[in-house]
């Protein structure tokens, strides 16, 4: 366990050069509000996760699915993952909720394609990411925690991104060297001046976690110290790998359900205070195959769900339209239907949570003007 | 020495050794053209590494007992200190090897397809073939035809595992009908998608219905089905969904085991194959937006040779495009880790745990994110944490090898592509760890 305290994180930063100038520069005139993105990379089981009481569910699922009464009951006809303890408190006291049957545009079935489209949304000939044009609109920084900047975060707003160091710290005179020397090469100088810049205050967490269900907690732990610090970064992203169940998927899925579950608790924790001010935004790139595959799994599919966590969140409810499970309402006969937009609910939350306009979401952040699904804020 | 050599060794080959760039710059095209004869053999040392058989029957023997409960805490610990030391001992081997042997364009290109076919090591049923895998499906069949490394890839236990097809049943053949397993379509997916035709070809769910069907009966020997061939790639005509197939406007006759062949052999000679290959190979040899030109002449020698590779190669040798002087490749983790590793010796790059700095790196060898491998591009790798954790790397490889001269490094690693900017930072280094550590972050040897 490498815990950093405040002492030697700050030591540590003294000698990279960092005052927190990275983040403070873009500070002024925000409030306290935050917005946390998680993208669950490989396709969430949505309807393993959040089942709905749906007597046509029987027929397609045997294998892939907690036992119905495992599950924990929401008490409006659907029921959670007995692993999802923590995410059932915050629903209990209205700080969690759903929008089941959520997807993208994208309708092929690619994880790469897929989480490109749900990174880009709209825009994605650029190659720039919403989140950092959401940035762009409302000001401050964005962080993501994890080895690389996601695409969610790349582009012109000051995004950067940060994991628990290995090697001992730098010198300036090296790192001023270097900085001079990248001067003609902007893959390189741009991202090391936005390393030199990243402010970590308080970290503790371990260096080496095990398995993937651990990293989540870990890395949500990191996030929120990092932006609950003054002049923390105000929006904030994770990568959560590990969610293509193909195979057997029951067990593997439980695990990776504690992570997460575990995970939201840790990130309130760390965030304190600042939880009241916060949405969470959970998806994947689409959902899976509503019916079970031949090896005691499920294949990509449509339909997906998203989770919403956060003081700031109306949560205790399940949001948007239910499409249901018959085999008409299928999408191409084997997906949960697609009945609710991602962009949609993005939208209702960066329009009540952030205050976007219609006009900054509709011709900055997204393009077109398709819906918003309003009341997921507080 | 020569521009021309320089460029051979740290593009094509893997980064030089002192002294390689001088051997390179006689004839740079026959240096690399000379390690693409078949006659040179195969002189990878897996002397001490087990079979994807061996490797696998263990593991299927171990899961069974414990299944049934008689495998005890200390079998359990045995089981799994067996598949950490075998899979050390392959990233070892594989890491050692590239930082030494004298064909490096060679495994520059056996890198390159085992990444376009990747197997990752994401469950313990594939940690244990990941290593194996690459050494019998890819190593040996990297000189032939597209078609052939294709289909020893595809058909490779390894795959067959990693993509799920081993428990793939035709829903309506002898198996399908008795139990409550079925079809898993996500090996003809990513064939589909990542290894041959792309997304561009059109094809759509039912091609891919029809694919997995066609793909069933290929399996991995194990207990229940073709025991006496544990751990081999077998055809088993109980799992196979019979019936005629339609896959992108083609049609297929019911010939069981031999009709998912016959289908990935024509997506091979797909144009929209050539021109995926055509592009990665541009791409992971030039510049992440490599020169349409040299795309059309690699796809056309792919579509007029039937993708032999050693055309290929040649093609891609011969042309002005892959020689410009300028490096616009971002060198990935693993390319910096086995370049440096060639420079200065392996002992040195891998400073404390050599776990912990592929780790750092985030690029374990074999445990590739997803069926697409590692990205290519840089814009993957130069995150600003990434950066620093290279900048943090080679500042304690320079502590700890003070004594080595950093100009001399620049002149050995680089060669004429050692730029003014980058020997003069050098050389005004304020003490020598600071040279080393400016040459090894300079872009002239970050890039390739």
């Amino acid at each position: 366990m490498t815990n950093l305290s405040r002492r030697s994180t700050l030591a540590m930063l003294g000698t990279l050069g960092l005052a927190p100038k990275f983040f403070a520069a873009h500070a002024a005139e925000l409030d306290d509000r935050k917005l946390v993105f998680i993208i669950l990379r490989g396709a969430l089981d949505g309807l393993a996760t959040l089942i709905p009481d749906d007597d046509a569910l029987n027929g397609l699922r045997t294998h892939t699915i907690p036992d119905r009464r495992e599950r924990l009951d929401l008490g409006n006809g659907f029921r959670l993952h007995p692993n999802l303890t923590a995410l059932r408190e915050l629903y209990a006291q209205g700080e969690a909720g759903f929008v089941h049957a959520a997807a993208t545009s994208y309708r092929d079935r690619s994880h790469f394609d897929g989480q490109d489209v749900l990174e880009t949304l709209g825009r994605s000939s650029e190659r720039d990411g919403w989140l950092n044009r959401v940035v762009q609109t409302v000001g401050g920084t964005a962080l993501a925690v994890g080895y690389d900047l996601p695409l969610a975060m790349r582009g012109d707003g000051p995004a950067t991104n940060w994991s628990p160091p290995v090697f001992a710290p730098v010198s300036d005179g090296l790192l001023d060297r270097l900085q001079d020397l990248y001067q003609r090469q902007p893959l390189l100088s741009e991202p090391l001046a936005m390393a030199r810049a990243t402010a970590a205050q308080d970290v503790s967490m371990n260096s080496v976690a095990r398995g993937p269900a651990a990293q989540y907690a870990i890395s949500s732990k990191a996030l929120g110290q990092l932006m609950s610090a003054d002049g923390g970064p105000n929006i904030g992203m994770m990568s959560f790998d590990g969610w293509d169940t193909h195979a057997n998927q029951a067990a593997p899925l439980a695990t990776r359900l504690s992570g997460l579950d575990k995970a939201i608790s840790e990130l309130k924790l760390a965030l304190g205070t600042a939880w009241q001010e916060t949405a969470v935004v959970m998806c994947s790139e689409f959902g899976r195959t509503a019916g079970e595959n031949g090896s005691r799994g499920t294949d990509h599919g449509t339909g997906g769900l998203v989770t919403l966590a956060g003081g700031a969140i109306k949560g205790g409810r399940v949001h948007g339209d239910w499409p249901g499970l018959r085999a008409r309402d299928l999408y191409e006969n084997r997906d949960l239907a697609p009945a609710n937009d991602v962009t949609a609910v993005l939208k209702g939350v960066l329009a009540d949570h952030l205050s976007i306009s219609q006009s900054n979401l509709n011709g900055r952040i997204f393009s077109g003007s398709s819906p918003t699904l309003r009341g997921l804020v507080t | 020495m020569s521009q021309r050599g320089a460029v051979a060794v740290t593009r094509f080959g893997l980064g030089a050794q002192p002294g390689e760039i001088n051997r390179a710059s006689d004839d740079p095209e026959q240096w690399l053209l000379s390690q693409l004869d078949t006659s040179r053999g195969i002189d990878f040392p897996d002397q001490a590494l087990k079979s994807s058989k061996v490797q696998f029957s263990k593991a299927l023997d171990y899961f069974q007992a414990r299944r049934s409960q008689d495998a005890e805490g200390n079998k359990q610990r045995a089981f799994r200190r067996d598949v950490r030391d075998a899979t050390r001992a392959e990233v070892s081997a594989r890491t050692v090897f590239a930082a030494s042997t004298e064909a490096p364009f060679h495994e520059r290109l056996l890198r390159f397809w085992a990444n376009h076919f990747t197997v990752a090591a994401n469950s313990p049923q594939t940690r244990v073939l990941v290593g194996a895998y690459e050494r019998e499906a890819i190593r040996p069949h990297i000189l032939g035809s597209f078609a052939e490394l294709a289909e020893r890839a595809i058909f490779h236990p390894g795959m067959l595992v990693y993509l799920s097809n081993w428990q793939s049943i035709g829903p309506n053949s002898v198996a399908g009908r008795r139990r409550d397993r079925g079809l898993n379509e996500n090996l003809a997916r990513e064939v589909l998608e990542l290894h041959t035709v792309t997304p561009s070809s059109g094809y759509t769910q039912s091609d891919v219905t029809a694919f997995a069907k066609s793909l069933t009966g290929w399996t991995v020997g194990n207990r229940r089905i073709g025991a006496d061939r544990k751990g081999e790639t077998i055809y088993e005509d109980r799992l196979h969904e019979p019936g005629r197939r339609t896959l992108l406007g083609q049609r297929y006759s019911d010939t069981g085991g031999s009709q998912s062949k016959s289908i990935l052999r024509d997506l091979c000679r797909s144009p929209h194959t050539a021109q995926r290959i055509a592009f990665k190979l541009a791409r992971h040899f030039v510049s992440d937006a490599p020169p349409t030109s040299l795309v059309e002449k690699l796809k056309a020698s792919f579509l007029e040779t039937e993708g032999d590779l050693q055309s290929l190669y040649r093609t891609l040798i011969t042309a002005d495009e892959a020689w410009v002087s300028a490096a616009n490749k971002y060198k990935t983790p693993d390319e910096l880790i086995v370049s440096t590793g060639r420079l200065i010796g392996l002992r040195r790059v891998l400073v404390g745990d050599a776990g912990k700095v592929f780790e750092s790196f985030a690029q374990i060898p074999f445990t590739a994110p997803s069926p697409q491998g590692w990205p290519d591009e840089a814009d993957a790798w130069n995150g600003p944490d990434m950066i620093m954790k290279r900048v943090e790397w080679a500042n304690r490889l320079a502590d700890q090898n003070a004594s080595m001269d950093g100009r001399a490094l620049l002149q050995q690693g680089l060669g004429e592509r050692a730029s003014h900017e980058t020997l003069q930072a050098v050389a005004r280094a304020e003490t020598p760890s600071q040279a080393i550590a400016l040459a090894l972050l300079s872009p002239d040897f970050q890039m390739r």
